[in-house]
């Protein structure tokens, strides 16, 4: 098949969309098909330009190039996925957050604008009008599909994918720690963590890996490890390389992972390859698509003592942390987050 | 629901600030109320009802805006009162309720008067009304002589206001049936608000025989026709069983009418009282036998002090054009203008010296036609369902405006005037993005 | 057709969508994109005019050269005719047609005006007599008549006859019409001048105005912004220094604590106990302590207090004594002398006559003791009113060493006190021996001698000052004549000399006061010791008002209150100052 991706670009500024663009474009190449990706540039102020990039989407023909029909169009990102094609699917990263969950947020910056609610409101109503007609639509995460479901009234199929590298996952015996991979910020609640340690009954151990968004932050959290007097139970990794993290995870207890309302994040999936429990929190969001209680990890509160609790479970019963981790395994097969799997779904 | 109320508040001297207060317990009931203002001062009383936020132009608090499900512009011809509330109006979207419909003394006093600023006066000029709008404006704005009632009558800048609108509310049928057929913008004609129980307070004094009062209040201008009247009176025989009581400033040549006065021989018959407070007025109205409320030429706008008028259950002679033109016939009596105006006068006059009860039965089916559709109940229904639809127009307002752009970029390779088949993949493709 | 209070929704259609893209082609979009956020600062959106009052004055005012028109129902062609080219067509045309002028006629009529091809009458002429101009049925008086000869003119051949004879005649008339017109355009160009003029002072003013706040302001921005850079300098180099230092020490710290904080915490909370404990019991034992010294001190104090009141009453009550004693003393022994002299049988010789005078003048040296208790008030005041002439004595190296003052008639020697507590050098001289003695006995560097004969004694040119309080007023006039002489014998270039003495210019103290002091001679108005000291050859003489009556004055404004008060409570002493050059 011919198939064209299409998402946007913001010229110079490569992320992990891009990279996400090109291992779906890696992955249909090896299931042998065409592919390219088509890249729309993206401005989005003075908030009208994004109207009118709306309508310059609008505006593509891409359904067949010098008599050969473009057999399937994958849109990703707004407003690439406005670009019309009689075969269309599409696999929603996320939509124009400013307009949607970030419009009236300390992130959101359209309602700063003297037109911004009537942008907004034409952003939904193409988004309404439009997702709506693609031939299958499929969400990134649950998480991104509810949001569809609860603004536009959309139906979305969540679709997971791997995390990079993920054939090279394995898994060890457990030494005494627990794993906290992550950036250093205050969605993901290493703070928490802490305070957690305070509480456990047990020496339980976590090794922090990741940078900090802000050097001061670091200091900020070893000063309160000190002040709960866990700082000899912390260890700071700060940021380690590819290999070291897969041995950090197959020689882990379990793998600590409780930020607040994640998207999907690649941790959960991760610590799955590697047959590690997952301890996270009710309201974590994406991880809890995952994760099954004393099955495959532990789902605790949102508090230290009840996190605490989680922590001492894990450290006093190894085998049932081995257990958990072997059925994490086991799931994470069962639910085939491979690529092929994600071909398969997106060309149905 | 979600209101940003733009309006000039009292103490301004303006009808538009009192229709605020008339309008504002009724529509708070419906919807949680901001009143805007760029006034240093405004009555407390209005703080009843909603909160009051004071705003300056250079440092709008556009997401205050946003959050709103709706903003309303009041829109009239004073430049000093709606001169900032137009520029909001500009750049945020929202209902606009005009309330005259012949803006160019409005945009006069903006462009000419207060920014001097010739460039974009002629530029909106030509752009409305192309080479000539643009050449009687350089003219009007070089030479004083050019009268602006005449630019007015012509080039009335209407659009200019309501370009931006997500909504637009007047107060005259007249207005309506020129606007509707745009179908640019939901539109709605709403009956000027009015209280009727406010004046019913206010015990009538009518004496029950001559001398018999008449009264004229308000902003008297050359256009409230006081030289017609002075002169129907002055050649009605039975002048003598008559009053004329004139309340309000007296806008030009105060000197000149007072000397009209004493040469017609009228100074028993006349009385100027100048400006006076509200309550003074009330009394005054209470006191009178028959109003006289005559304009011409008119900027097409609904009276509130008609409305007051019929709320003391005044007969009144009014002329017979605009807004005043489309009463019910039984509810008041008519002046044409022109030639026929002191005839007129003076056949109403003679008339009522003959039949004072038929005319008071006149003033009484006034009052019933301002109970029956001027409440300010149906008035603040009319504008939250006008709040309501503007909101779902919004996105289509946004996809005009694209096209505006989209009509602009074509025009710069196929000229000013694109074929529709140019335009029309471009329209369809808009068209669809607001979900048509 | 909708019902009042129904709303018309806008159709959504294609061709309103076309409609709108058209109709913003031919208009190139100058009122499209409305909303844009490029839009906010520019024309469309400006903010309201703050009222600073900085440019709120320039209000210029269009130059009306000619008369404003006022429509009326007759004209006299004259009404019309004052107005000249725009002005007059357009006046034209609203005075006959009652409307402005169309684009066709009013270009085609100015330009004929212009050229001379028309005249103005002809111009009234045809508006007047057109199909319009007749069906408006305007009056213009003293048209028709000229407007028939204007109309012959244009017939060829008589047009020309009938030119040259009525140019012949008419030609007085023209030139007077000539004339009139130069006036017209001089005055007008007057006119032109005057209110550029004016403007360009209003701007002129308007610019200074502007210029001068701008000035200030780019002042106090510029000083405000040196004083931020400073202030960021300092924060940046405060937080460098305290960042740094917070990292060394936490790097040297930490371990140290951590492996310490453990043992140090368990001891710690004991010893913190502990300690609490015994700061208690040292805060309760120390109170105590204080309130025991506290009283104590408090006795103490009364007793000694008591005992002070005690012993400055015996010393009073002893003083009052000695007094007594002193006048009593006085009186016998001036009864003696004249027993004495009465029964002397031969004449003293020259030197007992000398010592038994001499003995008489110190008569009344008790009487004059008391006296000034008495009359010019404590030590302490005459001491604080004599501070006002410190600032003069300690000027060009008056008081040192090498420039003693001399205070004639020290008196009880306030004066030299003041002096010596100052550091400065000074000596007195007084003939009372009763006062003499108390000087001697407080330490003061005095005299005992008649002053007269001690300044003889000094060598010229040895003294910095020389002053006298309350002395002059007791010297026979030759006397002080001769006592000023020696003065400015004695004196150094640069010396002072003050003499201070009573001022009876106040009216009270030139009647009576002055008479409380028995020996005193004259009253001295000012001007005569300025005189005095002038005429022996002082420099830079001047009087210094002093000590304004202690009396409540008379509280009016009135002019004859005024005058009372200075007669009756103005300064009751004065002093005279003089330089030796």
């Amino acid at each position: 098949m011919r198939i064209l991706i299409a998402t946007v670009h913001v010229p110079f500024i490569r992320g992990g969309a891009e990279v996400h663009a090109e291992r779906l474009r890696d992955a249909l190449r090896a299931a042998g098909h065409e592919v390219e990706i088509i890249a729309v540039p993206f401005k989005w102020y003075p908030p009208e330009r994004i109207v009118d990039h709306m309508l310059a989407c609008r505006l593509l023909d891409v359904t067949e190039v010098m008599g050969t029909p473009v057999d399937l169009l994958i849109g990703l990102r707004f407003p690439a996925y406005l670009i019309p094609h009689q075969n269309k699917v599409l696999w929603i990263l996320h939509q124009f957050r400013t307009a949607y969950e970030l419009w009236d947020h300390q992130l959101g910056d359209l309602i700063y604008s003297p037109n911004g609610v009537e942008v907004r409101d034409a952003i939904r109503q193409a988004d309404r009008q439009f997702i709506a007609q693609a031939k299958l639509v499929f969400a990134n995460s649950a998480n991104v599909a509810a949001r569809l479901k609860y603004f536009c009234d959309i139906e979305a199929t969540p679709l997971y994918h791997p995390p990079p590298k993920s054939e090279e996952f394995y898994t060890s015996e457990a030494e005494d720690y627990l794993f906290f991979p992550s950036r250093l910020c205050l969605p993901k609640r290493q703070a928490l963590v802490l305070e957690a340690l305070a509480h456990t009954k047990h020496p339980v151990r976590v090794r922090f890996a990741g940078a900090a968004d802000q050097p001061l932050y670091q200091n900020e959290l070893k000063s309160l490890a000190r002040k709960l007097r866990v700082h000899n139970r912390a260890e700071w990794l700060g940021e380690i390389s590819e290999p070291e993290k897969r041995e950090l995870y197959a020689r882990t207890l379990a793998v600590v992972y409780p930020p607040i309302d994640e998207d999907y994040g690649y941790v959960t999936l991760e610590a799955m390859l590697a047959a590690k429990p997952l301890i996270v929190c009710s309201d974590s969001g994406g991880p809890l698509e995952f994760v099954r209680h004393e099955e495959t990890g532990l789902i605790a509160e949102p508090q230290a003592a009840s996190l605490a609790k989680a922590f001492d479970q894990t450290w006093a019963d190894r085998t049932a942390a081995r257990n958990w981790g072997e059925a994490g395994r086991a799931l994470y097969k069962e639910m085939d987050i491979t690529w092929p799997h994600v071909v398969r779904k997106l060309l149905a | 629901m979600k209101l940003n109320w733009f309006s000039p508040l009292p103490p301004a001297k303006t009808d538009i600030a009192h229709y605020t207060t008339r309008v504002l317990p009724a529509l708070s009931k419906l919807a949680d109320v901001t009143l805007w203002t760029d006034q240093d001062k405004w009555d407390t009383g209005v703080e009843d009802y909603a909160a009051v936020r004071h705003y300056r132009l250079d440092r709008m608090p556009w997401v205050d805006l946003n959050r709103a499900d709706a903003n309303l512009y009041q829109i009239g011809n004073n430049p000093l009162f709606h001169g900032a509330i137009w520029q909001v109006s500009r750049l945020h979207a929202g209902v606009v309720v005009l309330h005259d419909f012949r803006l160019h003394h409005f945009f006069d006093g903006l462009y000419r008067v207060q920014w001097r600023d010739l460039n974009s006066y002629l530029a909106v000029m030509e752009s409305y009304y192309g080479e000539e709008g643009r050449r009687e404006a350089a003219e009007s704005f070089r030479n004083d002589a050019r009268n602006i009632q005449h630019m007015a009558e012509r080039y009335p800048l209407t659009h200019l206001a309501i370009e931006n609108a997500l909504g637009v509310i007047v107060h005259t049928q007249e207005s309506y049936d020129a606007l509707a057929p745009e179908a640019q913008w939901p539109i709605v004609y709403a009956p000027l608000p009015f209280a009727a129980s406010s004046q019913s307070s206010t015990k009538q004094r009518r004496s029950h025989g001559p001398p018999y009062r008449l009264i004229v209040f308000g902003y008297i201008g050359r256009n409230r026709r006081l030289d017609a009247v002075l002169k129907a009176l002055a050649e009605l025989p039975e002048k003598d069983q008559l009053h004329l009581d004139v309340y309000g400033n007296i806008l030009d040549e105060e000197k000149q009418l007072r000397a009209r006065i004493r040469s017609l021989d009228l100074k028993p018959q006349v009385t100027l009282h100048g400006f006076a407070p509200e309550a003074k007025l009330d009394e005054a109205l209470a006191a009178a036998h028959l109003a006289i409320n005559l304009r011409y030429p008119t900027m097409g706008e609904a009276s509130g002090s008609q409305l007051r008028i019929w709320a003391h259950g005044l007969p009144s002679l009014v002329s017979q054009v605009g807004w005043y033109g489309s009463l019910p016939r039984n509810t008041v009596a008519f002046v044409r203008t022109d030639d026929n105006e002191v005839p007129d006068i003076k056949a109403h006059l003679r008339a009522f010296l003959a039949n004072p009860s038929s005319f008071s039965e006149m003033g009484e089916r006034g009052r019933k036609e301002l109970e029956e559709k001027h409440t300010p109940e149906q008035y603040a229904k009319t504008i939250v369902e006008m709040a309501r639809e503007a909101r779902d127009f919004r996105a289509r307002a946004a996809s005009f405006k694209l096209a505006q752009r989209a009509g602009v970029l074509l025009s710069e390779w196929l000229g000013p005037d694109p074929s529709p088949e140019a335009c029309d993949n471009v329209a369809r493709e808009i068209l669809h993005l607001a979900g048509g | 057709m909708k019902e009042p209070s129904q709303i018309a929704s806008p159709e959504y259609t294609v061709d309103r969508i076309v409609a709108r893209m058209k109709e913003a082609a031919a208009h190139k979009g100058q009122l499209a994109d409305l909303a844009s956020s490029d839009l906010v600062a520019s024309a469309e959106f400006r903010p309201a005019r703050q009222n600073t009052g900085l440019l709120s004055g320039i209000d210029i005012q269009p130059i009306a050269l000619q008369p404003p028109f006022q429509p009326h129902s007759r004209y006299h062609v004259n009404d019309l005719l004052k107005y000249h080219d725009r002005n007059f067509i357009q006046n034209a045309y609203r005075a006959i047609l009652k409307r402005g002028p169309d684009a066709s006629g009013y270009s085609a009529f100015i330009e004929s005006l212009r050229s001379a091809r028309l005249n103005k009458i002809d111009i009234l002429a045809r508006l007047r007599y057109s199909a319009e101009g007749r069906a408006k049925k305007v009056e213009i008086e003293g048209l028709l008549a000229p407007a028939i000869v204007r109309k012959a003119y244009r017939v060829p051949l008589l047009g020309y006859l009938l030119n040259l004879a009525v140019a012949i005649a008419r030609l007085p008339v023209m030139i007077r019409g000539e004339q009139q017109f130069e006036a017209h355009v001089l005055a007008q160009q007057e006119l032109i001048a005057e209110q550029l003029n004016s403007i360009g002072r209003t701007l002129g003013a308007h610019a200074r105005e502007v210029s001068q706040v701008f000035n200030g302001q780019f002042e106090s921005i510029k000083q405000r912004d040196e004083h931020v850079q400073q202030q960021l300098d300092l924060l940046a180099h405060q937080a460098q220094a305290a960042r740094d230092e917070v990292l060394n020490l936490l790097t040297e710290q930490r371990n140290n604590i951590e492996a310490r904080l453990d043992q140090l915490d368990v001891g710690l909370k004991d010893e913190a106990g502990q300690r609490q404990q015994e700061l208690r019991a040292l805060g309760e034992r120390v109170g105590e302590a204080t309130e025991e010294v506290a009283t104590e001190f408090r006795q103490h104090t009364e007793r000694l207090s008591g005992d002070l009141k005690r012993e400055i009453d015996r010393v009073l009550q002893k003083q009052q004594q000695v007094n007594t004693e002193l006048v009593l003393q006085g009186q016998r022994l001036a009864r003696l002398l004249d027993e004495a002299r009465r029964r002397l049988p031969a004449p003293f010789d020259q030197e007992q006559l000398g010592a038994i005078v001499s003995e008489t003048d110190h008569t009344l040296d008790a009487f004059y003791a008391s006296f000034d208790e008495q009359f010019r008030g404590t030590r302490e005041e005459i001491k604080e009113r004599l501070k006002v002439y410190l600032p003069l004595m300690k000027q060009q190296g008056i008081g040192g060493a090498e420039m003693p003052i001399l205070d004639v008639g020290c008196g009880r020697g306030e004066w030299l006190e003041l002096l010596k507590e100052q550091q400065l050098r000074a000596i007195g001289v007084d003939s009372n021996r009763v006062l003499v003695g108390q000087c001697s006995e407080r330490g003061l560097d005095v005299a005992e001698d008649d002053l007269m004969g001690y300044l003889r004694r000094l060598d010229g040119a040895s003294l910095g000052a020389v002053t006298g309080f309350h002395i002059v007023e007791h010297l026979p006039i030759e006397t002080l004549v001769q006592f000023l002489n020696e003065t400015v014998r004695v004196l150094k270039p640069g010396g002072a000399v003050i003499f201070e003495t009573p001022n009876p210019q106040n009216v009270l103290v030139g009647s009576c006061n002055f008479y409380f002091d028995p020996t005193h001679r004259n009253p001295l108005p000012s001007q005569v010791m300025r005189f005095l000291l002038e005429s022996r050859g002082f420099a830079r003489v001047e009087v210094l008002e002093l000590n304004p009556s202690d009396d409540a004055p008379v509280d009016e404004a009135s002019e004859l209150a005024r005058r009372f008060n200075q007669y009756f409570y103005g300064p009751m002493d004065y002093a005279v100052i003089g330089w030796k050059v």
